[in-house]
């Protein structure tokens, strides 16, 4: 959630601003110190992950992917790692192919509109992820929708996922030129035509940025999944209810797996929408 | 023009276009000619885009109709109308290559290929950019976007041509060489044009007939000739080309001329050419700066006395030397009026202060009507 956050901030601030360079001693330190307090845990997660015995001491005896083979044995663990891929995927793609349409209806409005309604849509962000949680749970559960649940949880990401998605379309349909489309009318395209051969190949990237977005939102969303998932849960809740048992060394395994494919998601999101112009 | 035919491509027919409250076209109305290149001129925010824009079809008549080759188009959507445009900043598309823009229209239309590639290939080199096919749209120079627009656009052998000032954004050199290109394309394909510019001299370069726009009215069509010689009103004459204008008191009216007559046997004549001026009246005349002719007031000599011919006297209170021409403004009984002439070898070699005489044929000097349009 943290990564997919900044890498939307990426994705819509993309022409780097200059700085200014910081000249004192004593900023300079508190920084080296706050990214230390940052990534030091990360870093020990990481770190723990490759330790060649069970002992959480410094420092760590050997290196060994031993836990990383154990909990890739573990069926529970791969099924709700399976579960996870599953809601990432899902999340992606529905979150693109409403990114895009909503993005396209919201820059279609009049200007006094496109300001408020754009607003509203990112509200989400500023929503307690728990309410959310609590709050789809109740709706489906009105509803008469009944477990397997995992849909409940991915309708879930896919709403927390849209403000980033909408950011990252916005700004990249602000860039494109809609009179290209007026020229692709005038040689003869069908307004849909003109669509799928103009508009959709020139802001694919970006469709794409904020698909793979939603995916790094969804793959380590926790609280959404807590409510409304159970025996069917996604990885970070079998992290957490191993946690409560066990201190076990493969968890730090299973967390680095996670932090890895969220990071990964989350560069590859903002490479693709500033790769082009 | 290669077809003599005066079969009409395009009619407006009492259209009128609002934007909210604003009207930007009242009520057009407007033959073009089929193999005619027509223009329409006039200042900014005359209407000349939107007018264009509903014979593409970006914008619909709010009332009137539009005829393309006699049938009605008021209403069609773009895609399907037989004409295709070359847009102000040309609106390549940036994902293709030059063929692949090109073929975009041929495809739609679902031109295969032997064909396809033979009609892209020689529309390529019809404006000159073959070689070129391979290249992204981002990686062409203006000139070069310019003319593949203009490809992508003919290639689909549309009834009707539509530009929209096309060479605005090149530069002055290009700009005079693609004008001349355009005109001879225009020739050889024999297809419509309808050009929208405000650059007069490139409109009466161009053109076969001139469309004269402001403020959403169409004020005059004729050929330049006709739009340069005999302005319809105020506004056409002092927009297309400079000129003098000034108060004629009626002296005299005799053999279709009015006559003023000045101090020293001098006089100023006009041919009403059926406008009216009754004797004491006042009337606006119009003579453009390189129908007068200035001569150094010593080697003048007598008034030849020409019927309808006229002579004033006047100072030379600036000189605006501009290699092949001279520009001389000169303090007369008129007020101030510009005369041009040519730096040939009779130029007279004048200086501000000098004492001259002004003259001019009976046809050069016209009555100019008062302005159809306000301001
Ligand atoms: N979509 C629109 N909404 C509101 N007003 C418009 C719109 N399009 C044009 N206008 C107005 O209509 C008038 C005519 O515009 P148009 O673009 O036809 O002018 P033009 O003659 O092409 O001028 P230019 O030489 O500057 O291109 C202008 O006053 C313009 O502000
Ligand atoms: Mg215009």
């Amino acid at each position: 959630m943290t990564a997919a956050a900044a890498s939307a901030n990426v994705a819509s601030a993309a022409r780097p601003r200059r700085r200014p360079r910081v000249r004192n001693v004593g900023p300079r330190a508190f920084l080296v110190l706050l990214i230390l307090f940052l990534f030091a845990p990360l870093f020990v997660v990481v770190l723990f992950s490759f330790n060649a015995t069970a002992s959480l001491s410094f420092p760590i005896p050997g290196f060994s992917l031993r836990w990383y083979d154990k909990v890739l044995d573990d069926r529970e663990v791969v099924a709700a790692l399976g579960r996870s891929a599953i809601a990432a995927f899902i999340t992606g793609i529905a979150g693109g192919a409403i990114g895009i349409l909503a993005a396209l209806g919201i820059q279609g409005l009049p200007p006094r509109w496109k300001g408020a309604v754009q607003t509203v849509v990112l509200i989400p962000i500023a929503t307690p992820a728990l309410l959310l949680g609590i709050g789809i749970a109740i709706y489906f559960n009105r509803l008469g929708i009944k477990p397997p649940r995992l849909p409940m949880a991915i309708a879930g990401h896919v709403l927390l996922a849209l403000p980033f998605v909408l950011l990252t379309m916005t700004a990249a349909l602000e860039r494109f030129r809609f009179s290209l489309l007026e020229a692709a009318r005038d040689l003869g395209a069908s307004r849909a035509r003109a669509f799928w051969t103009i508009t959709f190949p020139l802001v694919l990237p970006a469709v794409l940025g904020a698909a793979l977005l939603a995916a790094a939102v969804s793959i380590d969303e926790f609280i959404i999944a807590f409510f409304n998932t159970g025996s069917d849960g996604t990885l970070p809740l079998v992290i957490y209810s191993r946690i409560r048992r066990v201190i076990d060394p493969g968890l730090n395994a299973l967390a680095t797996i996670l932090l890895v494919a969220t990071t990964l998601l989350a560069v590859l999101a903002a490479r693709t929408t500033t790769a082009r112009r | 023009m290669t077809t003599s035919s005066s079969a009409t491509a395009i009619q407006f027919e009492g259209v009128n276009k609002f934007f909210g409250r604003f009207q930007a076209v009242k009520d057009l109305n407007l033959e073009i000619r089929e193999g005619e290149f027509f223009s329409l001129l006039g200042p900014s925010g005359c209407g000349k885009t939107t007018s264009l824009r509903m014979l593409a079809g970006f914008e619909e008549a709010d009332s009137g109709c539009i005829l393309l080759r006699g049938s009605d188009v008021t209403s069609a959507p773009p895609n399907k109308r037989p004409v295709n445009m070359v847009f102000q900043h040309y609106e390549l598309f940036p994902h293709m290559t030059v063929f692949g823009n090109v073929a975009y229209g041929l495809r739609l239309k679902k031109v295969r290929d032997p064909e396809l590639s033979r009609r892209v290939q020689e529309m390529l080199r019809v404006v000159r950019v073959d070689g070129l096919e391979g290249r992204g749209a981002r990686q062409l120079s203006g000139g070069q976007q310019q003319r593949v627009a203009l490809a992508r656009a003919l290639v689909n052998r549309p009834a009707v041509l539509l530009l929209d000032e096309p060479l605005s954004a090149l530069d002055v050199k290009l700009r005079k060489q693609m004008q001349i290109e355009l005109k001879s394309i225009q020739h050889q394909l024999g297809t419509t044009f309808v050009y929208v510019t405000h650059d007069q001299e490139e409109a009466l370069l161009m053109s076969d007939r001139i469309g004269i726009m402001n403020q959403g009215r169409l004020l005059q069509v004729g050929t330049p000739r006709e739009i340069y010689g005999r302005p319809a009103d105020a506004f056409v004459a002092d927009f297309v080309g400079s000129l003098n204008a000034f108060d004629l008191r009626v002296d005299e009216v005799s053999g279709g001329r009015a006559v003023m007559r000045l101090a020293d046997g001098e006089h100023v004549a006009v041919a009403l050419e059926g406008a009216v001026a009754a004797p004491a009246s006042t009337i606006r005349v119009a003579i453009r700066p390189e129908r007068i002719r200035v001569t150094e007031a010593q080697a003048a000599g007598a008034d030849t006395g020409a019927p309808g011919a006229s002579r004033v006297g006047g100072v030379v209170t600036a000189v605006d030397y501009v290699g092949s021409l001279t520009t001389y403004r000169i303090e007369t009984a008129l007020g101030l009026i510009a005369a041009q002439e040519a730096n040939d070898t009779l130029a007279p070699d004048l200086v501000v202060g000098d004492r001259v005489v002004l003259s001019w044929a009976p046809d050069a000097a016209f009555v100019l009507p008062p302005s159809i349009v306000e301001g």
